[in-house]
């Protein structure tokens, strides 16, 4: 049997492995589906990217990778497409083509392993991402029982210490920044008696005890991480009005307590009083 | 049920969207390699003793950053070119740790805790001697057993490549062929490309597939919760977890700064450990690697990342930030450390 199907030049040895005992059809079909396969896969991210779908899974400042890889592949495969069309039927270098000593590129090993059944089994688990795709999944985040999952139970706080208000205009923070302000002495001292406004989803404790947390992604959604705040209210919150993992902005004196067992501070937001309830529901973010 | 596949969509979903494009770049800069890079460019360069190599392969990061996903495909071609095995461990283990992004992001989680240039030199360090020290491992049982015993066909160094053992003056491979067009570069490029493409991310969709399902089973506050209770079990368990989340190493850190419970020894396990072995890595080095092999890596990364973190614990556990309570800093009642977590029980008087 004449070995096929080298299209394409071999620097110095195989640059990878395909089979040579296989006939012209087999070869092309083997490329054939390598051109779809990844053309698909170029595709699916270009839209994954332009209809938004990388929101629940990806950072913003990742989702012109995705559309960078996608296009690449895209054109990477148009390449190789062009190139397959354009070797069919040449004598030389397609179908036909006798290696003998004089050939100037090598043959590797004799790795058969990806056979033509080797290849259909290889595109079956692509078959993976295309049909989460077309069902437009994923189209919600993590479950409420993920979350209360990685929330765990609440640190148990205490009664809290009163702490001198200081003057200022309510200062408006992101949940990162309180999150960080926690670990840091300075920053505890700076903002602790301050008036902050924070946004947050809630989580019952008690009546007048609730607790405030964001899930952060990092990257991606697997490494999520939920940074926790609490609310401690003076009077009762209605909860008529606020459910749990409602999102909300909260206003109130900020304090951190310190949760020896943790080895950390927990930022501890005060509503109620004379200011009102201090609590707003608030677009999700 | 429902909410299960749900998360498990999400969590699959997100690992292998996120690293796909990194797989992209590696294998263009592989075809690129594979019809550029001249087999004994690498052979000539190249220091001929084990030792240096491995540590330069062990600093390559530094000039080639890359994330342990596309690593494994570049990896391969310079396998191919002839880049001694031992080098090519170690840039692959080190290099998805010793790199400035990954550096820089470690710096910047672990900073607001006090200990971000330690967290960086630690972790360096850890990932750089680990890695030369597998790479080294490698080299010997490269020499015992053959290049066949230990890498796949594929991956195994063309029959032209020139290594470093039979070197010596003139080389064979310095034959020039005939010049090719810059059309025909680019289809061999892009043949290259696809193909290794393929090769790497099927096994990235399965591992990606495997590690979804581990989280949902397992959590890292489950991890917490265990070494509260054993906390002699904190670093296997974290070096666990590790190879479960297959989080990437840019990430990474911010996950283990949350940790803070947990000693700076097992975070640093975690840190180490995950971008040289998670579910999806093994199942990518299967492409390249031998069985051999593979279990030769693990078993060395796992017992030298286990051995050097408690050696770590031993000699350098930082304060936690709480023991540098500032002025002003309000302090619970004291039944906040009585039961852990348990948001039932009142507090108690002094």
């Amino acid at each position: 049997m004449d070995h096929i199907g080298h299209d394409h030049d071999h620097a110095e040895g195989h640059g990878h492995d395909h089979p040579h005992d296989n006939t012209a059809s087999e070869y092309y079909l083997e490329q054939l589906l390598t051109i779809l396969v990844c053309g698909a896969i170029g595709v699916t991210a270009i839209l994954m990217y332009h209809f938004d779908r990388l929101n629940y899974l990806l950072v913003p400042q990742f989702h012109p990778w995705v559309l960078g890889g996608g296009v690449v592949l895209v054109v990477v495969t148009a390449i190789r497409a062009a190139s397959l069309w354009v070797s069919v039927g040449t004598p030389d270098q397609g179908a036909g083509h006798v290696h003998g000593p004089d050939c100037d590129h090598d043959h590797g090993p004799e790795d058969h392993a990806t056979t033509p059944g080797g290849t259909y089994l290889k595109t079956i688990p692509f078959a993976l991402p295309l049909v989460l795709f077309v069902m437009g999944l994923p189209n919600a985040g993590f479950s409420k029982e993920w979350t209360e999952r990685r929330l765990g139970k609440a640190e148990v706080i205490g009664e809290l210490k009163e702490v001198a208000a200081k003057d200022g205009d309510t200062l408006t923070l992101d949940f990162g920044e309180l999150n960080m302000a926690a670990y840091d002495p300075g920053k505890r001292d700076a903002f602790e008696g301050r008036r902050i406004r924070v946004k947050g989803q809630l989580k019952k404790v008690s009546e007048k005890d609730y607790e405030l947390f964001k899930l952060k992604m990092t990257c991606c959604a697997a490494d999520m991480i939920p940074l926790k705040a609490r609310i401690k209210s003076d009077i009762v919150i209605p909860q008529s009005l606020f459910r749990d993992h409602d999102w909300v902005t909260v206003e109130g004196q900020l304090q951190f307590v310190e949760i020896p067992e943790k080895r950390m501070f927990l930022p501890v937001i005060r509503i109620g009083g004379k200011s009102g309830l201090g609590l707003q529901k608030a677009q999700p973010e | 049920m429902f909410r299960d596949v749900q998360d498990f969509v999400l969590n699959f979903s997100s690992i292998l969207w996120e690293a796909l494009p990194f797989i992209v770049l590696g294998a263009i800069i592989a075809g690129i390699l594979e019809e550029l890079l001249p087999q004994t460019l690498i052979a000539r360069l190249m220091p001929k003793a084990a030792l240096p190599a491995v540590m330069i392969g062990g600093a390559l990061g530094l000039v080639f950053p890359m994330c342990e996903c596309g690593i494994v495909v570049v990896m391969r071609r310079l396998l191919r070119k002839g880049l001694p095995l031992s080098c090519c461990i170690s840039y692959m283990l080190a290099g998805p740790i010793v790199n400035v992004i990954v550096l820089f992001s470690t710096y910047i989680a672990f900073g607001p805790h006090g200990i971000g240039l330690q967290a960086v030199g630690i972790r360096a360090g850890l990932g750089f001697a680990i890695a030369c020290v597998t790479g080294l491992v490698v080299h010997a049982v490269h020499r015992r057993v053959g290049t066949a015993a230990l890498l796949k066909e594929a991956a195994a160094p063309s029959p032209k490549a020139i290594s470093l053992t039979v070197i010596d003056g003139a080389a064979q491979g310095d034959v020039p062929g005939p010049k090719k067009s810059l059309l025909k570069r680019l289809d061999n490029i892009s043949a290259t490309a696809l193909h290794d493409f393929m090769d790497i991310t099927v096994f990235l969709i399965l591992g990606a597939v495997l590690a979804a399902f581990a989280k949902i089973l397992i959590t890292p506050e489950d991890i917490q919760r265990l070494t509260r209770d054993m906390p002699y079990l904190a670093i296997p368990a974290m070096m666990a977890l590790a190879v479960v989340l297959c989080l990437c190493s840019e990430a990474d850190a911010f996950v283990a700064a949350s940790f803070t419970e947990m000693s700076l020894s097992s975070k640093m396990a975690f840190l180490v450990l995950g971008p040289m072995l998670d579910l999806k890595l093994l199942l990518m080095y299967t492409r390249v690697f031998r069985w051999k092999l593979i279990a030769t890596i693990t078993a060395c990364t796992v017992t030298l990342t286990m051995a050097s973190t408690m050696v770590l614990h031993q000699v350098y556990d930082p304060a936690p930030l709480s023991g540098n309570a500032g002025k002003g800093t309000t302090v619970s009642a004291p039944g906040a450390s009585g039961t852990p977590g348990d948001q039932t029980s009142p507090p108690t008087t002094p």
